[in-house]
């Protein structure tokens, strides 16, 4: 292979979901001289770990393109699912918590 | 065989000891399961039987107050926890595209609820925003100009080509 062609090879993934949220933390946290900068700084060494895909995937989660109602609804049943607990009260919760994050999480 | 079963994220940080599903309760409880996990455990490519034994020494040694075997092995288990069991992004990614291509809902579901069952409890929260298209933070101030020239940036597996790495 010429130098410089890029060769795609099967994905090496070794981003795991903590790291990727504690580096969410360290750019939502940045603040000061120099902000934008550095900002960019740390997300780009994100995107530089990630595979094609995941940096596909990070890429529209950022822009808020995966974001869709319906998957909300879907979600809540398998996060029910999941609990061996009723739908309608994983619903319930997320209703009154304001999304499905907290009902996940506080659990039954 | 048995399979390996950790209790938390933060708490194999600090215990860096493989629990065996039903050897010691919870700290805490699960978020969606009952004190002892009712998670699936990991299911990989399995331990094999010295490390079953090393992590049942270790295990044993634990609350015996001694020190493991002595031999890292200790550290030798926590490193496959760690590799083999933290959720990776990429199966987050696989689970979202592959939810996205299903037509149905009871598919997505299943799919879904496959995934939530896998997860510690550090990850859940995480993992929901992420699959719901949101971040746990919420915003984290970042232009879009910014976020879009992250598209150029080499991938992993293409930097890994470009420098011969493997």
């Amino acid at each position: 292979m010429r130098p410089g062609v890029r060769r795609q090879l099967p994905p090496r993934a070794t981003l795991n979901l903590a790291d990727v949220n504690e580096r969410f933390d360290q750019i939502a946290s940045v603040s000061g001289p120099g902000t934008a900068r550095r900002k960019s700084e740390l997300l780009r060494d994100l995107l530089n770990r990630a595979t094609v895909d995941e940096q596909d995937f990070l890429i529209r989660l950022l822009f808020g393109e995966l974001r869709q109602g319906a998957l909300e609804g879907v979600l809540a049943e398998a996060i029910a699912r999941a609990a061996d607990l009723p739908a309608d009260r994983i619903r319930r919760a997320a209703m009154m918590a304001g999304s499905l994050r907290p009902s996940g999480e506080g659990g039954p | 065989m048995r399979r390996a079963n950790i209790i938390t994220q933060s708490e194999t940080k600090r215990f860096p000891l493989v629990f065996w599903r039903h050897s010691v309760p919870t700290r805490r409880p699960y978020p969606l399961g009952d004190e002892f996990g009712r998670f699936e455990p990991f299911e990989g490519d399995g331990m094999s039987q010295d490390l079953e034994e090393l992590a049942d020494r270790n295990l044993a040694a634990s609350f015996a107050g001694g020190k493991s075997s002595g031999d890292n092995s200790t550290a030798v288990i926590a490193r496959w926890i760690e590799y083999d069991r933290l959720v990776r992004l990429d199966e987050i990614v696989a689970t979202s595209n592959s939810v996205a291509k299903t037509d149905a809902r009871l598919g997505k579901v299943e799919q879904l609820a496959a995934l939530l069952k896998r997860l510690a409890a550090d990850e859940i929260e995480i993992a929901v925003a992420f699959l719901s298209g949101s971040l746990p933070q919420g915003r984290i101030g970042v232009a879009g100009s910014v976020i879009a020239s992250g598209r150029s940036a080499p991938a992993a597996a293409t930097r890994d080509a470009q420098s011969g790495r493997r």
